[in-house]
C-alpha cells in the first residue's frame, strides 16, 4: 500500500461551522482500486468530509487533494474526474429517469447518444425499465435512489463518494449494488462511501476509517480493526469507539423501566 | 388563534358527542393542526409572508382587512334597493372563500401525509375526517371574516347593527356552504379520475380561478357602477341556485322589510341548506372519506398511475437549433420541460396573462380608449413575459439543486443564457407573434413595426437583468425564499420604472418617421448585446 500514490490527501483538515469544531484535524489518504467505508455516528463529520473532498465545501483549514488537484483551486478539474451520491438528495421529480439523466450528463459535457446508451441499459439493469418514461414524482424512495446511483457514475468517474448509498433500496437491490460497487473496485475505481449498516461495511470495505466528534479514531482493515479493538463484529468495534457500550446496557435497561412506570 | 378554537370547539363538545365523535382525540388533533397551520406560508399572499414566521397569517389577514374596506365601500352608495349591490358583494365573497378553498385547504382536506400517524393509532377515521373539517372551516371562516370585515363595518353604518350582525352570520353560513359544495365537487372528481390527473385539473383550476381574479377586479368597477344606476330588483330563476341570491335577498329583507315569497324562499333555503349539507356530509362523505383514507398515498397505487411521457421533436429540434454547446442544451430542455410540467410554476406564471386577454377584449370592442389599449397589450405582454423570467428560478424541488454545485460546470452563464433562451423561444416569441396577428387585423400591416418594437423592447429588458448583483440557478431556490421583500421590491421599482419608459419611448418615436424602425435595430443589437453578457456570469454572482 505504502509504495502507491494517494489518490486523495487530506491533511490537517478542520471545518468549523457557526462556531463548532466540524472536523478535528482530519489527516487521511486513499489509495487507488480501493473500497473505503467511512463510518461514524450521526454529526461526526462525515457528509463533510465528503462534501470537502468533491469540492463543495470550499471554507476550510487544512490541505485536501484529490487526483493530484488542490480541491480549492482545481475543483472543476477534481469535478469532471469524480462522482457523488449524496445522502437523502433531492431530484426534479416532474422529469423522467431518462430525462434527469440526460440533463445531468449534458453537464458533464457528455454527448447525448452515450448518455442515452448508457442511461436506457443503466436503469434496465436496475429494474427501472418499465418506468424509463415515467415521471419521478411518484417513485418510491428506492428506485429515486437508483436514479442517483446511475446519476452519479453515468459519466464513468475514477472515484466514486456514495453517502448512505443504500437507504431506501430493497435487500436484493442491496445486494446487487454491492456487486456493482466491487465489480468497479475490479475495474480500478476508488470507492468511499458511507453507511449506518455495519454488515454492509465490514464485508465490502477494504479499509475502514472510522470518526467521531470531527476525529479519526480508527483506521485499517477490518482485520486490523479487530486485533486492536478485542472485539469480533464491527458493530462491537464502533461502540466501543464512538459510544459506550456499557453505558448503552443500562441506558436500554432504563428504556424498558420507564415504559411500564406510571 | 389555537386557543380560541379550542375555546370554540369545547363550547360545541356536546355537538360532537351527538355525532359519535371521540371528542379528547379531536382535540389533539385539531391542536396540532393549528399549530402547525400557523407555520404554513399561504398561496394567496405570500408576498407578505415571511418564511416559516408565526404570523404570517396574522399579516396575510391584515392584508385582506384593508382591501376589505376599499371594496366593502360600495356599500355606502346603494340607495333603495340593497338586493343587487349585496349580490355582488357575496358573490365576490364567495369566489374569494372558493379560491382560498381551492389554492390552499382543499390539499389540507384530503391530504394523505398525515395518514402515517394517524391511521396507526387508534382514532377513527370519522374524528380524523372532523378534524380536516373543522381545520379548513376555522382558516376559511377567518379569512373570509377578514375578506368581509369591511363589509361588516359598512352595513352597520348604513342599515344598522342588527343588520351588520345578519351579515356577519350570514357569512359564516356562506362559508360552511361553499366548503361543502367544493368538497362534494372535489370528491365527485376523485370518483372520476385519479391520483397525478387530479391534481393537474386542480392545478388548471387554480389557474382559471387566479385569471378570473385577475380579470375580475378590472371587471368589476364597471359593474358596481352600472348595478348603483340600476335600482330595479330582478329575480331570476338560476338565483335560487346561487347562494350569493340568497343572502343577498336576506338583507333585502333586513334593508327594506319586503316579505314576498322570493325573499321567503331565500331564507328558508339560508335556514336549511347549510344544516342540511352538514348532515349529508357526515352521513354520505364521511365514509367516502374513510375509503379514500385507506386507498390513496399507498405506493403501490400510485406507482401505476403514474405519468408517461412523449418525447417531443419540436423540442429536440429546437434544443439543437437555438442553443450552443451542452451545457446551454442541458439547460434549454431542463427549464423548458419542467416549465411544462411544474403545476405550481403555472400557477405562479400563467394568471397575469389574464389581464392581456381582458385588454385584447377591449381592443376589439370599438372602445373610445382603443390607442390606450393599443400600449397597454404591447407593453403589459411585456410585463408578462418578465414576470414569467423570474418564476424559472422557483421550484418545491430546489433541493435537487445540488446537482449543479456538484458538476463540472466552468461556466454557470451558459445554463442562465440557455434558461433565457426559453424565455425568448416559449413565450416572448409566441405572444409577440399572437399580438402580430391580432393587431393586423384590427390595424393593418403598418402596426407591424409597433409589435416588433414591443418585442424587441421586451429583450432589452430581459437584457437589462444581466446588471443584477445576484443570480440564480433555475429551479434552485425555495418558493418561500421569493418572499423576500428587498427581492420583490427591486421587482416591482424595474417593472414600474423600465416599462413604462420603453413604453413612453416607443410613443415619442412613433411620431418621427422612420424612428421606429431605426430604434428597433439599435435596440435589438443592445439586447442582443446584454444577453449575450449572460453567458459570462462566474460562479461568484451565483447565490447559493
Amino acid at each position: 500500500m505504502e509504495n502507491l500514490t494517494p489518490v486523495i490527501t487530506i491533511k490537517n483538515l478542520i471545518k468549523v461551522y457557526d462556531a463548532t469544531l466540524v472536523l478535528n484535524d482530519i489527516n487521511l489518504e486513499f489509495y487507488a482500486g480501493q473500497i473505503t467505508g467511512y463510518i461514524g455516528p450521526n454529526g461526526a463529520g462525515k457528509s463533510t468530509t465528503l462534501k470537502i473532498l468533491i469540492g463543495m465545501l470550499e471554507d476550510f483549514k487544512g490541505e485536501v487533494s484529490v487526483l493530484g488537484f488542490d480541491v480549492r483551486k482545481d475543483a472543476m478539474e477534481i469535478k469532471k474526474r469524480i462522482g457523488y451520491v449524496p445522502e437523502n438528495a433531492m431530484l426534479y421529480e416532474v422529469l423522467t429517469p431518462m430525462e434527469y439523466l440526460l440533463f445531468v450528463g449534458r453537464l458533464y459535457q457528455m454527448e447525448d447518444y452515450i448518455i442515452e446508451k448508457r442511461a436506457t441499459e443503466l436503469l434496465s439493469i436496475l429494474g427501472l425499465k418499465e418506468v424509463l418514461d415515467k415521471r419521478m414524482n411518484t417513485f418510491s424512495k428506492g428506485m429515486k435512489q437508483k436514479v442517483l446511483l446511475i446519476a452519479g457514475m453515468i459519466h464513468n468517474p475514477e472515484i466514486i463518494f456514495l453517502d448512505e448509498p443504500l437507504s431506501g433500496l430493497d435487500a436484493n437491490a442491496v445486494i446487487l449494488v454491492k456487486e456493482i460497487l466491487a465489480k468497479l473496485k475490479e475495474a480500478g475505481k476508488t470507492i468511499i462511501y458511507s453507511s449506518h449498516i455495519m454488515e454492509v461495511v465490514e464485508k465490502l470495505s477494504d479499509r475502514i476509517v472510522i470518526i467521531n466528534k470531527g476525529q479519526v479514531v480508527a483506521d485499517g482493515t477490518f482485520t486490523a480493526l479487530k486485533e486492536n479493538a478485542s472485539s469480533l463484529s464491527l458493530e462491537g468495534i464502533f461502540s466501543t469507539l464512538t459510544g459506550n457500550s456499557e453505558e448503552d446496557q443500562s441506558l436500554s435497561n432504563e428504556f424498558v423501566s420507564v415504559l411500564a412506570s406510571r | 388563534m389555537t386557543k380560541c378554537v379550542l375555546f370554540l370547539i369545547d363550547q360545541l363538545q356536546w355537538l360532537f358527542r351527538l355525532l359519535k365523535i371521540d371528542f379528547p382525540s379531536l382535540r389533539t388533533i385539531v391542536e396540532v393542526k393549528m399549530m402547525m397551520e400557523n407555520r404554513r406560508p399561504h398561496s394567496l399572499h405570500q408576498k407578505n409572508a415571511k418564511r416559516e414566521q408565526n404570523n404570517s397569517f396574522i399579516k396575510s389577514l391584515g392584508f385582506q382587512v384593508l382591501f376589505s374596506f376599499i371594496f366593502g365601500a360600495m356599500l355606502l352608495f346603494f340607495e333603495k334597493t340593497a338586493y343587487n349591490l349585496y349580490l355582488y358583494n357575496f358573490a365576490f365573497i364567495m369566489f374569494m372563500i372558493a379560491f382560498n378553498m381551492i389554492s390552499d385547504f382543499i390539499e389540507v382536506l384530503f391530504d394523505t401525509t398525515d395518514n402515517i400517524i394517524l391511521i396507526p393509532r387508534p382514532v377513527e377515521s370519522r374524528v380524523i375526517w372532523m378534524a380536516r373539517l373543522i381545520h379548513i372551516s376555522v382558516f376559511i371562516i377567518t379569512i373570509t371574516l377578514a375578506n368581509s370585515l369591511g363589509s361588516i363595518v359598512f352595513t352597520c353604518i348604513k342599515l344598522g347593527f342588527l343588520a351588520g350582525l345578519v351579515y356577519f352570520v350570514s357569512v359564516i353560513l356562506l362559508c360552511l356552504i361553499t366548503i361543502f359544495i367544493t368538497g362534494i365537487l372535489y370528491l365527485l372528481l376523485t370518483k372520476i379520475v385519479s391520483g397525478e390527473r387530479l391534481k393537474d385539473i386542480i392545478g388548471y383550476v387554480q389557474v382559471l380561478f387566479s385569471l378570473l381574479l385577475m380579470v375580475g377586479y378590472q371587471v368589476g368597477i364597471r359593474f358596481v357602477s352600472n348595478i348603483l344606476k340600476s335600482q330595479e330588483i330582478q329575480i331570476s330563476w338560476w338565483h335560487y341556485l346561487t347562494p350569493p341570491a340568497w343572502f343577498a335577498g336576506l338583507m333585502e329583507v333586513v334593508a327594506n322589510h319586503h316579505f314576498e315569497t322570493p325573499y321567503l324562499v331565500f331564507m328558508s333555503l339560508i335556514l336549511t341548506v347549510p344544516f342540511v349539507s352538514l348532515f349529508l356530509m357526515n352521513h354520505y362523505l364521511a365514509p367516502v372519506f374513510a375509503k379514500s383514507l385507506s386507498e390513496y398515498g399507498t405506493p403501490e397505487k400510485t406507482e401505476t398511475t403514474a405519468q408517461t411521457v412523449q418525447n417531443s421533436n419540436i423540442l429536440i429540434y429546437l434544443s439543437k437549433k437555438c442553443t450552443k454547446g451542452s451545457l446551454e442544451n442541458a439547460a434549454f430542455t431542463f427549464v423548458w420541460k419542467i416549465t411544462s410540467r411544474d403545476r405550481k410554476f403555472k400557477i405562479r406564471a400563467y394568471p397575469v396573462f389574464g389581464l392581456m386577454i381582458y385588454y385584447i377584449v377591449k381592443l376589439f370592442s370599438n372602445d373610445s380608449s382603443i390607442g390606450l389599449n393599443k400600449w397597454m397589450v404591447l407593453y403589459y405582454a411585456s410585463f408578462c413575459i418578465y414576470g414569467v423570467s423570474q418564476q424559472i428560478f422557483y421550484s418545491d424541488d430546489w433541493k435537487a439543486a445540488w446537482i449543479f454545485k456538484n458538476s463540472p460546470i466552468e461556466q454557470p452563464g451558459d445554463i442562465l443564457y440557455g434558461g433565457l433562451k426559453v424565455i425568448i423561444i416559449k413565450w416572448a416569441i409566441p405572444t409577440y407573434m399572437l399580438i402580430g396577428i391580432l393587431m393586423y387585423y384590427k390595424f393593418g400591416f403598418e402596426i407591424i413595426d409597433d409589435v416588433i418594437f414591443a418585442f424587441v423592447n421586451t429583450l432589452l429588458c430581459l437584457g437589462v437583468t444581466v446588471s443584477k448583483v445576484e443570480f440564480a440557478m433555475p429551479f434552485s431556490q425555495s418558493i418561500t425564499e421569493q418572499n423576500k421583500a428587498a427581492k420583490n421590491f427591486s421587482r416591482i421599482i424595474l417593472m414600474l420604472l423600465v416599462v413604462p419608459i420603453m413604453g413612453g419611448i416607443h410613443f415619442f418615436i412613433s411620431k418621427v418617421p422612420y424612428g421606429v424602425v431605426v430604434l428597433t435595430f439599435i435596440f435589438l443589437i443592445i439586447a442582443l448585446l446584454l444577453l449575450k453578457e449572460y453567458r459570462k456570469i462566474t460562479w461568484e454572482k451565483i447565490q447559493g
